[in-house]
């Protein structure tokens, strides 16, 4: 279960920045004391927010809001 | 024109520029779609500075020359600030000399990276200096490469490098190279970037006023310039321009003219067309004939196609630049301001075919004495005019030249030119593409790409075997030993490597002999089997010591691993050093961050933490500069074992905080069981069991996945420990008792110790 939140988050990441993004994602996880193997729903809201704020150098505004967006509804 | 808003933008640059001056110099990117102003940004910041600085602008080419162009063509514009007056000299004699490839060059790409290193300081000693590359998401790999090593290199000079790159690349499969470059900034934590974004409707509003030099400009115009442009300025300031050529607008005058006499373009290609349409009829035959040599032309070939006079030619040329179309980029070349131009202007060409042919031919006569810096070129121009001949020749030594320099993108993309000419050249398959097919692979190998390099190397043997190429037969047996070991795949790299043995000791290769003992005798320490490890290695270390094979390093440091796993402490450095001192020489940096890696190794297992935190640090060191991401993170982890064993374990947390996404994304499960293995070491410590127990699990389900026994078993006489402070005696037994069998087979003296030691405490 907590697995499969991982890779959907991964797949977020990896379709704005591709290969990169599994990279972000791990090491967003490690800086919030996340264990990336284990995501929790409840560590969603958090997660999101990081990487809408990486997102928002490499992509800008738009991409950012985008998957802060995506990968908070995947908390329900 | 003056700079329309990006204060944030320019206030950060202006930032990283004052902390470059004090001496703290950084890398940093500057992201955005086509046309949004990444370059007028870093213009704006040099424009500022050209007083305090020595300002140097460099672009990348789509069409690609030779590696490392974006810092080779601006030599002229430095080369007054170095000390070291042959300092370019030297650094153009080690990329074009004419030596062939043939083992490895390892010590070419770092020779190169250390005279680049050298200029760079003695010019900031000097002046500070920014530098900026623009489109650095085309760059060839070695750029790439140099780019990430002075990243790290100008942490203390007075220098500021600016990259310029196009975000919409980053989904593109096409630029792996660029995002893996980025990746590993990233794991570096040198990844600073901004992004540049489109003009909002009141930044529209000013452009437009300050390109006409006007107070107020009509609303509904800009509503329709704002609807077609998205806000991207290349397209407002192409537009406008285009409006003034085709004088419907002047500079100066209020807009008063109705809106519905303006034709305003509903694409970027629509701009360039009617631009197209308004030049003299000469000027767009020299940017038709300038767009099929690429994104960037060779003046004298231009001028060989076109038979015009020297005076003409030079009129219309400065009218394309005047115009912006054009810009010269060094002494030989001009190039397209924009390369959507280029594209448009291409895609209007007719007779493509023998345009590309004569611009070959006349590369080939104008440019003899320096031919070996066309080669991709020619090869590009000869394939798209279809021939094939001279297209496979040229890309493959294009390929060679790329593969000396480490640039191995471009070296792939050429031999596969290479391939595919010569597939369509001729029916059969000779020796001459096995050699191809070869060499592809062991650049693929090279590059990590296991799978590719595996498919291309069985290729060449069915063309050697064929053709009973015995010589090219064993070397193809080595590299799929090589890529299989490197895939951790023992039981087939063994194969590879045995049946390459038996082959060349038959043909009394003995170099070939020297290459297959040491992969047998790696394997065979890797399994445990250390007294046929040894065996085999003494018989590489003899032959390549007669030779002076470049291998020998690299099996000084596979000997000292032996002995270190046979639990002696002083034998293995007494190797690793000579490694170290052969590595140095052959400038073998993956191999030389292995010995310093394996070095802090064995003072970590003499428990001698302070000396083993400083070798890890040698090691960490290399592996930043050198881009080796794998032997980063394993020093950071290494590093961290040092650390817990010290006591500092929050400094540990941290390393291994650094080091686990490093691994994860390199998907290197012998390091990610090591990081398990050490923050489960460090719950140990903490007397957090839970956590310690689920990550010493984890790092066993890597060290089975990976085939590790030494890693197998520690782990285990850690979980064995675990259970002991938990009070489950039972349980450790279970576990000790198969642990000391399998060690004693080993002959693995030190984790014999540790695991008897162990045994005491639960009887
Ligand atoms: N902030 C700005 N104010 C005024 N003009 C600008 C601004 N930003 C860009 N421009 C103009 O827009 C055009 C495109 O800008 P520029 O070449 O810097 O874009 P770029 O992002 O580097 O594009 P590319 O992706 O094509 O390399 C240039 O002519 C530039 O002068
Ligand atoms: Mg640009």
């Amino acid at each position: 279960m907590s697995r499969e939140l991982t890779k959907k988050i991964q797949e977020i990441m990896s379709a704005e920045m591709g290969h990169i993004g599994v990279f972000i994602v791990s090491k967003q996880c490690r800086d919030l004391g996340v264990d990336p193997e284990d995501i929790e729903p409840e560590d969603l809201n958090d997660l999101a927010k990081a990487l809408g704020k990486v997102m928002l150098t490499f992509g800008g505004s738009e991409k950012a809001r985008k998957v802060e967006r995506e990968i908070k509804k995947l908390a329900n | 024109m003056k700079l329309i808003d990006r204060k944030k933008e320019i206030e950060a640059l202006e930032n990283y520029f004052a902390n470059a001056r004090d001496g703290s110099g950084k890398l940093v990117l500057l992201s955005g779609e086509v046309g949004v102003g990444k370059a007028a940004l870093a213009f704006e910041l040099m424009k500022r500075h050209e007083k305090d600085a020595l300002c140097i602008y460099t672009s990348v080419q789509k069409t690609k020359t030779i590696p490392y162009a974006p810092f080779l063509n601006n030599i002229d514009e430095w080369k007054g600030y170095v000390k070291t007056l042959d300092l370019p000299d030297r650094l153009r004699r080690e990329l074009f000399s004419t030596t062939s490839i043939s083992e490895f060059n390892v010590g070419l790409q770092e020779r190169v990276f250390a005279l680049f290193e050298q200029a760079f300081k003695e010019i900031s000693e000097n002046r500070a200096m920014i530098f900026f590359i623009d489109n650095i998401h085309w760059a060839d790999t070695g750029t790439l490469a140099l780019l990430s090593h002075m990243a790290e290199s100008i942490k203390n000079m007075r220098v500021l490098i600016i990259g310029a790159y196009t975000s919409n690349v980053l989904q593109n499969d096409k630029f792996s190279d660029f995002t893996e470059f980025l990746t590993g900034l990233m794991m570096k934590d040198m990844l600073t970037s901004i992004h540049v974004e489109n003009f909002w409707r009141e930044d529209v509003a000013e452009f437009i006023r300050t390109f006409l030099d006007v107070e107020s400009i009509d609303n509904a115009f800009v509503e329709k310039m704002q609807k077609a442009s998205g806000g991207n300025p290349l397209f407002l300031d192409y537009a406008m321009d285009l409006f003034i050529k085709e004088k419907v607008v002047r500079r100066r005058k209020r807009l008063v003219i109705s809106l519905y006499e303006i034709n305003i373009p509903s694409s970027f290609e629509e701009i360039i067309t009617r631009m197209l349409n308004l030049l003299p009829k000469k000027a767009t035959t020299i940017l038709r004939y300038a767009s099929v040599q690429g994104t960037t032309f060779l003046m004298d070939v231009l001028k060989g196609q076109l038979k015009m006079r020297e005076e003409e030619f030079r009129r219309y040329i400065s009218l394309l630049e005047k115009e912006g179309m054009i810009y010269p980029v060094d002494e030989e070349r001009y190039g397209f301001i924009h390369n959507r131009a280029r594209d448009i202007i291409y895609e209007t060409c007719v007779k493509k075919k023998e345009l590309h042919r004569e611009i070959a031919d006349l590369i080939e006569i104008l440019h003899e004495k320096d031919i070996n810096t066309h080669y991709l070129e020619l090869a590009d121009h000869y394939f798209k005019a279809g021939a094939w001949k001279w297209a496979s020749r040229y890309a493959a030594k294009a390929g060679d030249e790329n593969l000396k320099l480490y640039s191995l993108g471009d070296a792939i993309f050429a031999y596969n030119m290479a391939l595919t000419a010569q597939k369509m050249e001729k029916e059969e398959d000779t020796t001459s593409t096995g050699k191809l097919l070869l060499l592809l692979g062991n650049t693929y190998l090279l590059s990590g790409r296991w799978e590719e390099a595996s498919a291309s190397v069985h290729e060449a043997i069915d063309i050697f075997e064929k053709e009973g190429d015995t010589a090219f037969i064993i070397n193809a047996y080595i590299a799929l030993g090589d890529i299989e070991r490197e895939r951790s795949n023992l039981n087939e790299a063994s194969d590879w490597y045995q049946k390459a043995m038996d082959l060349a000791r038959e043909e009394l290769d003995n170099r070939a002999i020297a290459k297959a003992a040491r992969g047998l005798g790696y394997i065979s320490w890797r399994w445990g089997n250390y007294e046929s490890a040894l065996s085999m290695l003494a018989e590489a270390e003899k032959i390549s010591k007669e030779l002076k094979d470049p291998i020998y390093g690299i099996v000084m440091v596979d000997t000292g691993n032996v002995h270190s796993a046979l639990g002696d402490l002083k034998t293995p450095r007494k190797y690793y050093l000579k490694g170290v001192e052969a590595l140095q020489e052959s400038r073998n940096l993956w191999d030389l961050a292995r010995a310093y890696n394996n070095l802090g190794d064995s003072y970590l297992q003499a428990k001698e933490w302070d000396m083993a935190l400083e070798f890890f640090e040698k090691c960490s060191e290399i592996a930043k500069k050198a881009g080796l991401n794998n032997f980063f993170g394993w020093s950071l982890f290494n590093s961290a074992e040092a650390l817990n064993a010290k006591g500092d374990l929050d400094a540990a947390l941290t390393y291994l905080d650094r080091a686990l996404p490093i691994l994860e994304a390199m998907k290197d499960i012998n390091g990610l069981s090591g990081v398990y293995r050490d923050y489960g070491l460090v719950h140990l410590k903490n007397g957090d069991f839970k956590k310690a127990e689920t990550n010493l699990l984890k790092a066993m389900k890597y060290a089975k996945e990976a085939d590790n026994t030494d890693m197998i078993l520690d782990t285990k006489t850690d979980m064995a420990e675990l259970y002991i402070k938990k009070g489950e005696k039972e349980k450790a037994k279970e576990i000790l008792q198969p642990a000391m069998q399998s060690a004693k087979e080993m002959d693995a003296r030190k984790r014999l110790e540790r695991i008897e030691e162990l045994l005491k405490k639960v009887k």
